[in-house]
């Protein structure tokens, strides 16, 4: 189940997210990606959550 | 290879000796009981292993010295242990540099470090590195003592073909060919096994991306014998360093190379010359080193699909191929000679129906097939072999630095020993739930009370141990008597008789505080194990492995 935010807390992490990826520039935005994936499969401590939502992300690319 | 000026045997530390081939009179018996083919250290192992259980062989080597190809290092605990039964242990760790640590560094900053599971009660340490040809130096002086042992240097096996009950062997000989037939053929002839293409037989799986080259050097460094992993060093952008103690200041060097370059380009003396320098130099090595010998290597997980053809068995490389990382080579091949011989001294002696063999294949290919999950997730980490495993490998890398789980990831998983659980040649847990060693797996040592290990006291044969209770019906005659007509070489320990436990340590440790029986196998796997013991059950289930039910 997905653990709900309010939209302001979810733009936020949107805002962040967007400055990371341009802090990490264009060739090390993927990598980046990768290791919060794992930072927050670590935290998160659901693996289904997380291999759910790993699929879930690959559509409409 | 070796630097220009340099014959292919002209080691910085090594003499190879030169055999010569057998006199034509001495290789007139013309039929044999076991035939092996390759003396490596596979081939010496199983021919040393049938000799303990007093069985004669044929040893067939073709070249006229050791080998200086294969350049295997890593030695495991359990290989120890079979070096032991065969009186080749104490010149190998004399020699050998035990470990049990090793360190990961990520762009030069440790982020990760293992060591093997070893306690007081193992009389080994998990690991040894010793250069191959020492390893084959110490089993060609077990060999040269041992009169079971018919050892022919520069003997190739030419042809082989099935005949009555047996195989025919064409050997080569500069003194002139000849013919051998054998009831059974051992096949340890090597990675590019010519007997595995004479009977027609290939090995199936993958081959891995990445090359690797393999370097030793000699230099005085001062650093403990404990394996390093370099991840994208300074002197390897990108790729993927090993580094190896060995003894005698020899020090292996591994390196990973890029898929752009060719394997002559990267071989080339000059080139392995300028990355190694590199290499040393981001380790802090100030001093001199010269160049021992280098290689090319590529990770395959490749096996046959049956060990055994008829009555040719296959052995070590001539069988499986893993990489390198798991360590499993050289080990799994000794294993698998182990294996072997215990089962075919058994049969040869009619104390075994020959139905023993067909368990085998099974035990010692599961073994592979264990190595193969194993490795193929540490090639894949060491090199992986797509954008994808690439990205998520050098994001552990990342996070591990700052984050410790991370670094699991990076764990190379040097296995234990493979259980044969699901063998024929064990039996089902009668004691299941208890804690201690499973049927199949290897038993659990103890150091006893007057500093001998469990181990020391095991017969050649199967052995049972016998964690005795006061509540314990059975007799040590009937037991004795009963288990020594299946194997006349049975050894029984009984608690407070063979052996003392004031702690009770070894019944605790064998998970047997109430009393119990294991019985162990030659090769110091446990065949099955008891709480209740009776004599007659007991050896039922020894008949079963051995073929010999309703005897």
């Amino acid at each position: 189940m997905s653990v709900s935010m309010r939209l302001a807390d979810l733009e936020a992490v949107y805002e962040k997210l967007a400055t990371a990826i341009d802090a990490a520039g264009a060739e090390k935005a993927p990598v980046y990606l990768a290791k919060l994936v794992l930072l927050l499969s670590d935290q998160i401590g659901d693996p289904q959550m997380v291999l759910r939502a790993i699929d879930d992300c690959l559509h409409d690319l | 290879m070796r630097p220009a000026g340099r014959g292919p045997l002209e080691s910085l530390y090594f003499s190879y000796p030169h055999f010569d081939p057998p006199l034509r009179d001495n290789t007139r018996v013309a039929r044999q009981r076991v035939v092996i083919a390759g003396a490596g250290p596979v081939g010496q192992l199983a021919a040393l292993a049938l000799a303990s259980h007093g069985i004669e062989s044929v040893l067939l080597e073709e070249k006229a010295t050791f080998n200086d190809g294969s350049r295997a290092i890593c030695v495991a605990r359990q290989s120890f242990h079979i070096l032991e039964q065969v009186g080749a242990v104490q010149a190998c760790l004399d020699k050998a540099l035990g470990w049990t640590t090793g360190r990961n560094l990520y762009r030069g900053r440790q982020f990760f470090e293992f060591s093997m599971p070893h306690s007081q009660d193992d009389k080994y340490l998990p690991m040894y590195n010793l250069q191959q040809q020492y390893l084959e130096q110490f089993l060609w002086e077990a060999i040269e003592r041992n009169p079971r042992i018919d050892m022919r240097w520069q003997s190739p096996v030419k042809t082989v073909s099935d005949c009555a009950e047996g195989v025919r062997v064409t050997v080569g000989n500069p003194n002139g060919d000849y013919t051998i037939e054998t009831d059974w053929l051992l096949a340890a002839d090597g990675a590019r096994s010519p007997i595995r293409a004479m009977r027609g037989l290939r090995l199936k799986g993958e081959n891995h991306q990445g090359t690797y080259v393999i370097a030793d050097v000699r230099m005085e460094h001062p650093y403990p014998t404990i394996r390093r992993a370099l991840f994208d060093p300074a002197s390897n952008r990108g790729a993927t360093v090993l580094i190896h103690r060995q003894p005698e200041n020899i020090w292996r060097v591994d390196y990973q190379i890029g898929s752009d370059e060719s394997i002559e380009g990267a071989t080339a003396e000059s080139v392995v010359t300028k990355r190694v320098s590199a290499i040393l130099e981001e380790i802090g090595h100030r001093g001199q080193w010269e160049l021992e010998w280098w290689s090319a290597y590529s990770a395959n997980t490749l096996a046959l699909d049956e060990y055994r053809d008829g009555r040719v068995f296959f052995l070590g490389d001539s069988a499986h191929i893993v990489p390198i990382f798991g360590v499993r080579g050289l080990n799994n091949g000794l294993a698998d000679a182990a294996n072997i011989a215990w089962k075919l001294a058994m049969v040869i002696k009619n104390e075994a129906g020959k139905r023993l063999l067909d368990s085998y294949t099974p035990e010692r290919r599961g073994a592979t097939l264990d190595v193969f999950l194993n490795a193929s997730k540490s090639t894949r980490f060491m090199t992986p072999p797509s954008i994808g495993w690439r990205l998520v490998r050098d994001a552990a890398l990342s996070l591990a630095l700052r984050h410790e789980f991370a670094g699991a990831f990076s764990n190379p998983r040097q296995m234990a020993p493979h259980s044969y659980s699901d063998s024929p040649a064990t039996l089902a847990d009668a004691a299941a739930g208890a804690s201690g060693s499973p049927p199949g797996a290897v038993l659990a040592n103890v150091r006893l009370d007057d500093g001998r290990y469990l181990t020391d006291l095991l017969g050649p044969g199967f052995s049972g141990v016998w964690c005795r209770s006061a509540a314990s019906h059975c007799t040590r005659i009937e037991l004795q008597s009963r288990l020594e007509k299946l194997d006349p070489r049975f050894r029984l320990l009984e608690l407070g008789v063979d052996f003392t436990d004031a702690d009770r340590r070894v019944a605790i440790r064998l998970g047997m505080p109430n009393g119990g029986f294991y019985v162990i196998r030659p090769d110091l796997h446990v065949a099955g194990r008891w709480f209740n013991v009776h004599a007659e059950s007991i050896a039922a289930a020894l008949a079963t492995i051995l073929d010999r039910a309703g005897e």
